[in-house]
């Protein structure tokens, strides 16, 4: 858990960068890289994102990047990251867990090498 | 590369993140339960970086930047890829046991999947056992009905004999192995074929075009490997069971054992015969023989994962009788020598095993031995003819694979060695001397070695070089082959390959079927070096979707040439078979093929296939004898979900050049080309949950028939007598049942 809350220290500190002084909203805007292979995965991986706090969430499949938009006020990297592990979905931080994996429809197996070829 | 381009982003965007570890625990399945594997290999793929499972199959392993792919492997069972962005977490691996066996060309194969199969870079074809029960009978020979690659026919009306042709060229020109150890060469290049029988095969896969030069310098045109049921792997109990209306009944048993963690074994009987003779075109002779034979394997198959070892030691029997020619000379008990009769007695017996090793914590180095020992007869009769073929053999296969530096370079080298003691002796019992004799010992120490490059997933280069000694004809020849694969998208492959093949002619036991005929064998225009060809092809397969179902095209084009060829020249004289060394037969065969599947359950297979295959007869390059120049073919295969299977298969055959009978009397002239025509096969299968499978069907729907496939049947023991034109089905509809029955595992 080290390494996540470094990460998180290091995105409130480029979140803070972001702050422009005009502004007493704590809006911030950064990407975070999650695996997924197709339009399903991107529903569920845009919706597991939208919690409260987050005002946009865009996952792109080509490239894996979801684009983020929230609140730091409200809710943290650390927390989408692990909603986003909690519907089943790999991000560059951590991995989700076996079970929320294995529910995931099949051709959503992001992990499975035979997969990701099908879908490319 | 959309993954490197996300690794791209993680490390240009969080350039001072830690790079973390990933753990998990790697278990295997064991009839059914998950149990821990200590040992097992994980590594990054691409890189260096790799670790081992400790006692209770955990490990925890430093995340690698630049690479995103896990691959845990342990002998025994297949690796699994796992794709992994994450810096920290857990991953677990179950891995399933594998479904074949270590194998001579793939003892890393299977422990690490990543090491170049030569097969993905030269086009190969793989034919499961679904696709074989698609034509339920009987033996290989009749396995290849659902490929277009492989065409079969008998090679005279007589001996009931099969032949393959692949590329425009005779089945001895292919490699045709049984896992991995030369199954049908020499004498058995003949028979071998029908000695193996369907239902004992797993599957078959076939490559086009040359193959690895860790196989020897033999197969020209394709290689056929053929897998059997697997100790470790096969049913504790299967039955197949077929008769036909031909009178030809079959029983096929199996049965696997394990007798501990580390040992199994596994033991294939087989039982068949053609116990009544007919005649269906009332020529006088039987249109296939009476017959029988025996088949038993039983092999043992030993791992020792600790350690890295696995193993395996069999033995195979083969016995087969078989009673042809005359429908009298086959009912009457003394037949006498006024009638013509075919008589064939063959026995086989070998002894083989493989061990492998896997080097641990580097799954990509590993060393194999692969060795046979084989005794095989055949004594023949022919009308007042009488052929005897023996053969011992010793084959010794090394394989010693790695990599240098990384994955991207593989090497496989080893040394290998093989022995043939072979007779070919033909005779006639009034006469002193031998009408043909030749006993030679061939011994062939050689060396290869094979690199591949592989420096991303769209481009292999298998370059090999082998070397091998001839103590038999004096000489060191040098075997170079090549094949490249390039995929331009992953529905675009190109293949390009070629190289060199080479093998020792057996004259007489190689051309049995010219003996059901009444023509002299002349063998003075032969010379005395082996034959050796060239071979060259290029293939592209092409993925589409239409109507959002997938369709695959395949087009190859292969062009075979011959420095020298022991050609059997029937044109010059309809009495005389000369055989003749010769330079300058070649083959050119273009095959172009569509499978689409139509819904979830129908699948179309068209093929057409244009050959080109001349040989240098005596006198001048002529059309090789009965290949047909234009071959099309349809399979419709239907699926219900209630478990019903129907397939249909539609071959059309376009003429075939006959030998020349321009010099015969006119009753015994025939056509210089044979009409084109078509046969249709059906079977119905349907699978009951018990692990039982019944089927039924029917060869030669329309049932076509050549009506003449004899000249001069009437007097064959005299001149112009000969059933070398056989470019036809001899035998008219035939419809068969059967049965396949696997006991079910309890566990599940």
């Amino acid at each position: 858990m080290k390494t996540i809350s470094k990460i998180s220290l290091l995105t409130l500190f480029m979140a803070l960068l972001s702050l422009t002084p005009a502004s007493a909203q704590s809006e911030t805007d950064t990407t975070l890289i999650v695996n997924g292979v197709c339009q399903m995965c991107k529903r569920t991986i845009e919706n597991a994102a939208y919690i409260k706090g987050v005002s946009k969430a865009e996952w792109d499949v080509e490239n894996k990047v979801l684009t983020l938009t929230y609140n730091t006020g409200e809710t943290s990297l650390e927390e989408i990251n692990t909603s986003i592990n909690e519907s089943g979905y790999d991000t560059e931080i951590n991995t989700a867990s076996e079970d929320a994996y294995n529910s995931l429809h099949k051709c959503c197996h992001y992990r499975d090498p035979e997969v990701v070829k099908d879908h490319q | 590369m959309k993954i490197l381009r996300i690794l791209l982003l993680i490390a240009a965007g969080l350039p001072l993140a830690s790079w973390g570890q990933i753990s998990g625990v790697v278990k295997g399945l064991d009839n059914g339960k998950e149990i821990p594997l200590p040992g097992a290999n994980v590594i990054w793929e691409g890189s260096e970086t790799g670790t081992t499972t400790a006692k209770d199959g955990s490990y925890t392993i430093e995340k690698v930047k630049g690479a995103n792919t896990l691959k845990v492997s342990y002998i025994g069972y297949q690796s699994q890829s796992k794709i992994v962005i994450s810096r920290t977490g857990t991953m677990n691996f179950t891995l399933e046991p594998s479904g074949y066996e270590l194998e001579g060309a793939e003892v890393v194969g299977k422990v690490d999947a990543t090491t170049v199969d030569v097969t993905k870079a030269g086009l190969s074809y793989k034919i499961d056992d679904k696709e074989l029960r698609k034509a339920a009978c009987c033996n290989l020979s009749e396995s290849f009905e659902t490929n277009a690659s492989v065409d079969v026919s008998f090679t005279d009306a007589v001996t009931g004999t099969r032949q393959i042709e692949m590329l425009g060229l005779s089945g001895k020109y292919a490699l045709i192995q049984r896992e991995n150890i030369p199954f049908a060469r020499g004498l058995n290049s003949n028979t071998g074929l029908t000695y193996i029988p369907g239902p004992f095969v797993e599957s078959i896969q076939l490559t086009k075009g040359l193959s690895s030069v860790l196989n020897g310098y033999e197969g020209i045109t394709g290689q056929i490997n053929v897998e059997f049921y697997k100790p470790e792997t096969a049913p504790k109990l299967y039955l197949n069971a077929f008769g036909n209306q031909g009178s030809r009944t079959e029983l096929n048993v199996m049965s696997a054992i394990p007798v501990n963690k580390r040992l199994s074994t596994a033991i294939l009987a087989h039982a068949s015969a053609i116990s009544i003779p007919r005649d269906g075109n009332d020529d006088g002779f039987a249109d296939i023989p009476n017959g029988s034979q025996l088949n038993f394997t039983n092999r043992w198959h030993f791992k020792n994962p600790d350690r890295g070892w696995e193993g395996q030691i069999g033995v195979s029997a083969v016995q087969s009788k078989k009673v042809g020619g005359q429908m009298d000379y086959i009912t009457e008990d003394n037949p006498g020598n006024s009638l013509w009769g075919f008589e064939s007695d063959g026995r086989r017996a070998e002894l083989f095993g493989k061990n492998g090793y896997v080097f641990k914590d580097k799954p990509f180095r590993s060393i194999g031995i692969i060795y046979s020992l084989t005794y095989q007869d055949h004594n023949g009769r022919f009308g007042e003819r009488f052929h005897y073929g023996e053969q011992q053999n010793a084959y010794l296969n090394t394989i010693y694979q790695d990599i240098i530096g990384s994955t991207i370079h593989k090497y496989r080298t080893g040394i290998s060695f093989q022995l043939d003691q072979i007779t070919d002796r033909l005779s006639k019992p009034q006469l002193e001397d031998p009408l043909y004799l030749q006993k030679r010992t061939e011994a062939v120490p050689g060396a290869y070695f094979e690199y591949t490059l592989e420096p991303n997933p769209r481009f292999t280069l298998v370059a090999g070089i082998r070397g091998d000694y001839n103590n038999y004809f004096e000489e060191l020849y040098i075997t170079p082959r090549l094949n490249v694969r390039y995929s331009l998208s992953d529905h675009t492959t190109f293949r390009l390959g070629g190289g060199r093949g080479q093998r020792t002619a057996n004259v007489m036991l190689e051309n049995l079927n010219l003996l059901a005929s009444s023509r002299t064998m002349d063998f003075t225009a032969l010379g005395i070096s082996p034959e050796v060809a060239w071979n060259t092809g290029a293939s592209l397969v092409q993925d589409m979707r239409i109507i959002d179902r997938k369709l695959t095209l395949t087009v190859d084009a292969f062009y075979t040439w011959f420095d020298n060829k022991v050609v059997a020249d029937l044109d010059v004289d309809p009495n005389t078979a000369y055989f003749i060394s010769s330079t300058g037969s070649r083959s050119l065969s273009v095959l172009s093929q569509i499978d689409y599947e139509l819904s979830s359950n129908f699948e179309v297979r068209l093929a057409y296939k244009y050959l080109n295959a001349k040989d240098q007869f005596a006198e001048e390059l002529r059309q090789s004898y009965l290949i047909p120049e234009h071959r099309a073919f349809v399979n419709l295969a239907y699926q219900t979900e209630q478990r019903w299977k129907f397939d249909l298969t539609l071959n059309w055959f376009g003429s075939k050049r006959l030998p020349d009978t321009e010099t015969s009397p006119d009753e015994f002239k025939r056509d210089p080309q044979s009409p084109g025509f078509f046969t249709v096969n059906a079977q119905i299968n349907k699978t009951f949950k018990n692990g039982l499978e019944i089927f039924a069907g029917v060869d030669n729907l329309l049932d076509f028939r050549q009506d003449d496939p004899i000249v001069n049947a009437d007097n064959p023991y005299s001149p112009y007598f000969d059933t070398n034109f056989t470019w036809g089905p001899v035998f008219g509809r035939n419809v068969y049942v059967g049965l396949y029955y696997t006991l079910p595992d309890k566990e599940n």
